[in-house]
């Protein structure tokens, strides 16, 4: 089995603060493994363990990426193939670097997270299977067998579950529920920075990003409190105070 | 959201790959440590022998314990300062820092034992205390007094190829965790082979317990202490002890100096645990003066309490510094053996953190507990075990604070000078 496992870095979202008066935010804090990225990582190892074979961490991001990277090589993956002058990021041109990246070498399995802990957009796995016309299983949230060149998933639709088989390859995109992603020990940290990275740039891949939007505005919601101020004898204010949770709740 | 904004540093600086291990040990004592270090010192105070050895065994298996060992013994394969980072963030997890010292005991020790003792002894112990099944800390304090180390009494003879000790350890940790872990355990201990004075001390492996079998002629009790619970402390009487040759740990008589070296490495994660501690306190102030109001305002708007704040802060930082200076150079000597450093230049670098890391520890818990008030002195609010457990490194615990000070003052003004 050949895995390749689409990784982002994000900003470590702890620890990013918003100017009060503004409402931006400020991103002046590390990068770091994007969660379910390190879900998606996870299931690649547990079959890996399972099949054996090859896991290749494929990303495109900031120069920081080269550190961030590190983090999916001491979690287990072999190798990385890594963009790190993708700082103009939309969710369609990541999808095309990715997919180039890809297009390097042939995978039984590409597997993503649903969506990035940072935009939420929840369009990769979907454009890069059609960018490498690869049949697509998304919102998996438990990959039951793969073998004979075919992939069992179990789909997580919220109301209902579906369960889907597919030929390989195929693009799968999994779920938070999917699995605990393992923590990364000492020795495996130790062996991650001997482990091979591919650094391409965009124009090796021969890709000129542009946008087809553009983004007006990146603040925190607005969070308008209320602020009822409650009145009376200790009684009576938790008397309403109830009335008022039991009607708000 | 982290609660404090630490200042950027370029001078305390980390490898990529030491942050990545911050990060690492940060997430799971997230996962595994911070929900659950208030019932693990709740359940232990009620019975010392409510050891958590379900946490202990996640541990092990994260790569926690014999963090500079070798691999081939089954260590980590790591750098002091990885270790210290470690201790530092398994402490800001479980501020009572049990948890955190028997993490800090069953590295230092074991990488002591690795540095002197025989490849038979390293073979067979340190891989199952890196594994969670035993444990390896220090046996040196005597009921007559921890500090004078030189004057111990416990003795050991040697008949054939085994040595007969008899004696008395008391205020020894991990007293239950050699009963209690799978495979059993013991300590690095001293013993005298020879006459009078530090000359006459021989060290050795001592194991109470080994594949689960208690050995002969060793006698435990377990201490109710006052903090630190979930890791035990007892004492025990050895009565014709028989101790294998092969566990004797680096030359017969040479004990008292293989045992201060095993000191000087375990001082260092000491004094890490109590940094930890401290964060987790600091930060449990500026919550709170984030949030309570008195007058109409903010207490940290009252400069009698921000000024201690900000002097506090100014003492944590100053013992972190202490703390990897000393990590730092434990790595030059221990990990890359750059000849131009020797194992005695430690002594001041070493002395100077365990004094001001646990000492400022409890003194920033006793300002919190202040702070918040009369909700502090309430078993409720968890504070009070972030001063108790930390104390014991005040008190003694790998060497009284005093003791720190007595190195400093002997090895800057000159060891005739305090005569
Ligand atoms: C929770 C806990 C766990 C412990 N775990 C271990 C362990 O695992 N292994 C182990 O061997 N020991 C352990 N100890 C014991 C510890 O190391 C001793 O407490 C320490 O060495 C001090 O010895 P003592 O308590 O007998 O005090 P003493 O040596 O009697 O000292 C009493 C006081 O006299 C002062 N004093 C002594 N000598 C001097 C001097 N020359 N100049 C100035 N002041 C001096 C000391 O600073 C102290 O304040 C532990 C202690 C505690 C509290």
């Amino acid at each position: 089995m050949k895995i390749a496992v689409c990784v982002k870095e994000i900003y470590n979202l702890e620890q990013v603060k918003i100017v009060r008066e503004t409402r931006e935010p400020i991103l002046d804090v590390p990068k770091k493994l994007d969660d379910l990225s390190r879900n998606a990582l996870e299931e690649a190892i547990k079959i890996r363990e399972k099949l054996g074979g090859e896991i290749v961490a494929i990303s495109a991001g900031s120069p920081e990426l080269r550190k961030t990277i590190k983090e999916a090589l001491a979690m287990g993956a072999d190798r990385a193939a890594i963009v790190t002058d993708f700082t103009e990021s939309s969710p369609e041109s990541a999808a095309l670097v990715l997919s180039r990246i890809l297009e390097k070498d042939s995978y039984d399995l590409i597997l993503l997270g649903d969506a990035s802990s940072d935009d939420y957009s929840g369009q990769m796995a979907s454009r890069v299977a059609e960018t490498l016309n690869l049949p697509q299983i998304t919102f998996v949230s438990e990959i039951r067998e793969v073998s004979d060149g075919k992939i069992t998933c179990v789909r997580d639709m919220d109301d209902y579950i579906e369960v889907v088989e597919s030929d390989l390859p195929c693009v799968v995109s999994v779920t938070n529920e999917i699995n605990e992603p393992r923590i990364p020990a000492l020795k495996d940290i130790l062996k991650a920075s001997k482990k091979p990275v591919e650094n391409f740039s965009l124009q090796d891949l021969g890709i000129e990003i542009s946008r087809s939007y553009e983004i007006v505005e990146n603040l925190a919601p607005a969070v308008d409190r209320k602020q009822e101020v409650i009145e009376g004898e200790a009684a009576e204010v938790a008397g309403k105070i109830a009335e008022i949770i039991g009607r708000e709740v | 959201m982290s609660v404090i904004d630490f200042p950027k540093n370029t001078v305390l600086t980390f490898s990529e790959e030491e942050e990545l291990f911050r990060e690492s040990v940060r997430e799971f004592c997230q996962r595994h440590i911070a929900p659950n270090w208030v019932e693990v010192d709740k359940r232990s105070e009620q019975n010392p022998m409510d050891i958590p050895v379900d946490i202990i065994k996640k541990m092990a298996d994260q790569g926690l314990f014999c963090i500079p060992c070798s691999e081939e013994y089954g260590g980590q394969g790591g750098s002091y300062t990885m270790a210290t980072i470690a201790m530092e963030e398994i402490a800001y997890a479980d501020p009572s820092v049990a948890l955190a010292v028997y993490a800090l005991l069953n590295t230092g020790w074991p990488f002591a034992l690795e540095l002197f003792g025989t490849e038979e002894a390293c073979q067979e112990i340190i891989p199952e205390v890196a594994a969670g099944r035993a444990f390896f800390g220090i046996a040196s304090t005597e009921p007559q007094g921890g500090s004078d180390v030189a004057g111990l009494k416990t003795r050991a003879e040697k008949k054939g190829d085994v040595y007969i000790l008899n004696g008395e350890k008391t205020f020894i940790s991990g007293v239950g965790e050699v009963q209690k872990l799978e495979w059993g355990g013991g300590w690095f201990t001293l013993a005298r082979t020879g006459g009078e004075g530090h000359k006459g001390l021989s060290a050795f492996a001592l194991l109470a317990r080994k594949n689960g079998e208690l050995s002969d002629g060793w006698d435990p009790t377990i201490y109710e202490d006052i903090g630190r619970h979930g890791l035990t402390t007892g004492g025990f009487r050895l009565t014709d002890f028989e101790v294998d040759s092969k566990y004797l740990i680096g030359e017969e008589n040479k004990g008292f100096y293989h045992v201060m070296e095993g000191f000087n490495l375990a001082r260092i994660v000491v004094a890490a645990a109590t940094i930890g501690a401290s964060r987790w306190l600091l930060e449990q102030a500026v919550e709170w003066f984030r949030t309570r109001k008195l007058f109409g305002r903010n207490i940290s708007s009252f400069q009698g309490v921000s000024f201690k704040f900000a002097d506090m802060y100014a003492r944590w930082e100053a013992s972190r510094y202490f703390v990897y200076r000393a990590s730092r150079l434990a790595d030059k000597i221990y990990i890359e053996k750059d000849p131009s450093y020797k194992p005695l230049d430690l002594n001041v670098p070493v002395a100077l953190a365990k004094n001001y890391g646990p000492e400022t520890c409890v003194d920033l818990a006793e300002e919190v507990m202040k702070w918040y008030g009369a909700y502090a002195y309430t078993k409720e609010a968890p504070i009070f075990r972030a001063w108790l457990g930390p104390f014991s490194y005040v008190i003694g615990a790998e060497g009284a604070q005093n003791i720190m000070r007595l190195i400093i003052a002997r090895d800057i003004i000159g060891r005739d000078y305090l005569k």
